[in-house]
């Protein structure tokens, strides 16, 4: 019989996981939200149901619905993608219930990487690096004010069920920690129903690296190398590349090592990524384990040549990991992510209907995505249209290629963040690896008020 | 002419293609048009799922419902709700649930509604049954129903059509 896969979710990874279905010879489902009709995800599964309104709880995060629609439709497993219900405990029990396979880790380890004070002590139990941060949450301001003197500014004061970018307040001065304390408790009581909040050393300078994880059912952990996804604002990435040019090997071996060590410990077969932080002076610190796909997968895979999806798909159904653990990178990639923003004015989100759509081509040019002309751009949804992937034998080539593609991209309808990204690709700062987290924020101020100055 | 015969007449124009007929004699006038009197029967006869409405079946506000909302959701994602609010006396009931179509009152044989049946607002048109769990669709308007697209058992998606009401 052939597999049936309900794939809950939407835009650019929906399409992708079509794909996947359709080179395993699995019969794809997809659903839809009335706003999302002209999305090619509709148009390339094999069958799509439209589950409700344009806004997200009234259709891709409505339990009810998505599982109402598996059932009807006697899907074998459900393909949660990124976001939406892949890290949702809750929503892997029911599925386990209905005897539907959730394609992502079983709700007891979704519960502990959830919070982030129980996933790092996973990461200590499993011997690996964190940044120094209290055990417990803290039980109110003085003893967050007396944690953070402790630990030594700057801090960083966090939501324990916090994710997204949401319930995150960087601290450098004591003064100040009063008054995010509660701000962060507030913000967290409204985004994920919880007051816990708990002090981390805020690392300066850092990195983001992260390893690429896949195991099978069988015992088999491998590593897919690292990526480096150091350009980002707001917590929210924007360019990836793969693999990091700037941390030494010894450092990345034992870096791969950890990772690989903390997917054995929690068991959970699977595709994972685990996130570091790295300092100036090369030592990394574990951050979070992440139990799903990522929006950057498809630089990993050009450099190794697999297929991410396929093998949580193959994973799921008990086939063991039809892949061997790459030595080294072949060539570079990088991904950049088109936002429908406008960077010019203070990066709105900008909505309208797609009037062109062009997309680069040639060697080394992959592009996922799911717009077409016609779709129309709601304030609904995540405001990525596309991933634009180069490809290339060295970095210099695969940078210049990539700012070559993004001036073929044409998407006419909506503002879109191409001209940010050419720019931060072109920065000194991108091409000798001396920027960190806070790089991209700093630019885009530095533009702001040399525009102001004019 | 007697009664008997403007009987008869009346069933021969019926049959044949005839649309009017004007009789005079003897002082006598008779006018008999098929034109624009066929209101509320041709409701019956509204198309099921995917079938052409009868062309020019009765010029009233509903023949020209499926086909404009057709027309309009190619056009625009949300040009079904714009035709519907286009034509204020008709309302649209769209399913809110995915899930499996019950048209039968619980245990029974018996449709909950029928074409033609005068409706009132909130009154339950039929279930849909999705895992078990059974929701009532009501009508948000008075009215007549118009048509009932969907036939028992049928599986549904959110946004599609089951049934049209003639507000009033």
């Amino acid at each position: 019989m052939r597999k049936k896969i309900l794939i809950a979710n939407r835009g650019e990874i929906a399409v992708r996981a079509i794909r996947a279905c359709r080179e395993l010879g699995m019969e794809s489902i997809a659903v839809y939200s009335k706003a999302d009709r002209e999305s090619l995800h509709v148009k390339y599964a094999d069958k799509a149901v439209c589950v409700g309104e344009g806004r997200a709880t009234g259709s891709y995060l409505d339990i009810y619905k998505i599982l109402s629609t598996a059932s009807l439709f006697e899907a074998d497993a459900i393909y949660p993608g990124t976001g939406f219900f892949s890290e949702n405990a809750n929503f892997a029990e029911l599925c386990d219930r209905l005897g539907i396979l959730f394609i992502g880790a079983k709700a007891p380890i979704l519960k502990k990487l959830g919070d982030k004070i129980l996933s790092k002590q996973i990461a200590v139990e499993a011997g690996i690096p964190v940044v120094p941060s209290t055990k417990d949450p803290v039980k109110d301001a003085d003893e967050c004010l007396k944690e953070a003197k402790r630990i030594g500014f700057p801090v960083v004061i966090k939501a324990v069920d916090g994710g997204g970018g949401k319930g995150i307040r960087i601290v450098h001065k004591e003064q100040d920690v009063r008054s995010s304390y509660f701000s962060c408790m507030k913000e967290a009581k409204a985004a994920f129903n919880s007051d816990k909040i708990f002090v981390e050393k805020f690392l300066d300078n850092a990195r983001h690296v992260e390893i690429q994880v896949l195991s099978d059912t069988h015992g088999n952990v491998i590593h897919l190398l690292d990526r480096d996804c150091t350009m980002q604002r707001r917590n929210q990435k924007l360019i990836e590349e793969a693999v990091s040019p700037f941390v030494p090997d010894d450092v990345k071996q034992k870096m791969y090592k950890d990772a690989c060590n903390v997917i054995s410990y929690l068991k959970y077969p699977g595709a994972a990524t685990v996130e570091f932080l790295v300092d100036r002076e090369m030592n990394y610190y574990f951050m979070e384990v992440n139990p799903r796909v990522q929006v950057e997968h498809p630089v990993t895979e050009m450099i190794t040549g697999t297929d991410i999806v396929k093998e949580q798909l193959q994973i799921a159904f008990g086939e063991k990991l039809s892949i061997k653990q790459p030595s080294c990178p072949s060539g570079h990639a990088i991904e950049a992510r088109i936002n429908a923003e406008d960077s010019s004015n203070g990066f709105v989100c900008s909505t309208g209907m797609i009037s062109k759509c062009v997309f680069p081509q040639g060697n080394g040019i992959r592009i996922e995505s799911y717009i077409q002309p016609g779709y129309k751009i709601t304030p609904f949804y995540d405001s990525m249209l596309a991933k634009v992937i180069a490809w290339a034998d060295t970095r210099e080539l695969a940078i210049r290629r990539l700012i070559y593609a993004l001036d073929e991209l044409d998407i006419q309808g909506v503002a879109v963040n191409k001209d940010l990204q050419k720019q931060l690709l072109a920065t000194p700062e991108f091409a000798d690896g001396t920027s960190n987290t806070t790089f991209v924020q700093k630019f885009i101020d530095s533009m702001y008020e040399s525009q102001a100055t004019v | 002419m007697t009664i008997e015969e403007i009987k008869s007449l009346i069933s021969q124009i019926d049959k044949s293609a005839l649309t009017e007929l004007v009789y005079e004699k003897d002082g006598e006038k008779l006018v008999l048009s098929k034109k624009q009197k066929v209101a509320p029967q041709p409701v019956s006869i509204m198309p099921q799922m995917g079938m052409m409405p009868p062309a020019g079946a009765f010029a009233g506000a509903a023949s020209q419902m499926p086909a404009a909302a057709a027309a309009a959701a190619a056009a625009a994602p949300d040009g079904a709700d714009k035709a519907a609010a286009k034509n204020d006396n008709v309302a649209e009931v769209r399913s809110p649930y995915i899930g499996t179509i019950l048209l039968n009152a619980d245990d029974s044989t018996v449709p909950l509604v029928n074409v033609g049946d005068r409706i009132k607002k909130g009154q339950k048109l039929c279930q849909i049954e999705a895992m078990k769990m059974y929701n009532d669709v009501v009508s948000p308007v008075d009215g007549t129903l118009l048509s009932i697209e969907v036939d028992q058992e049928d599986i549904v998606e959110c946004d599609q059509l089951l049934f049209t009401i003639e507000k009033g």
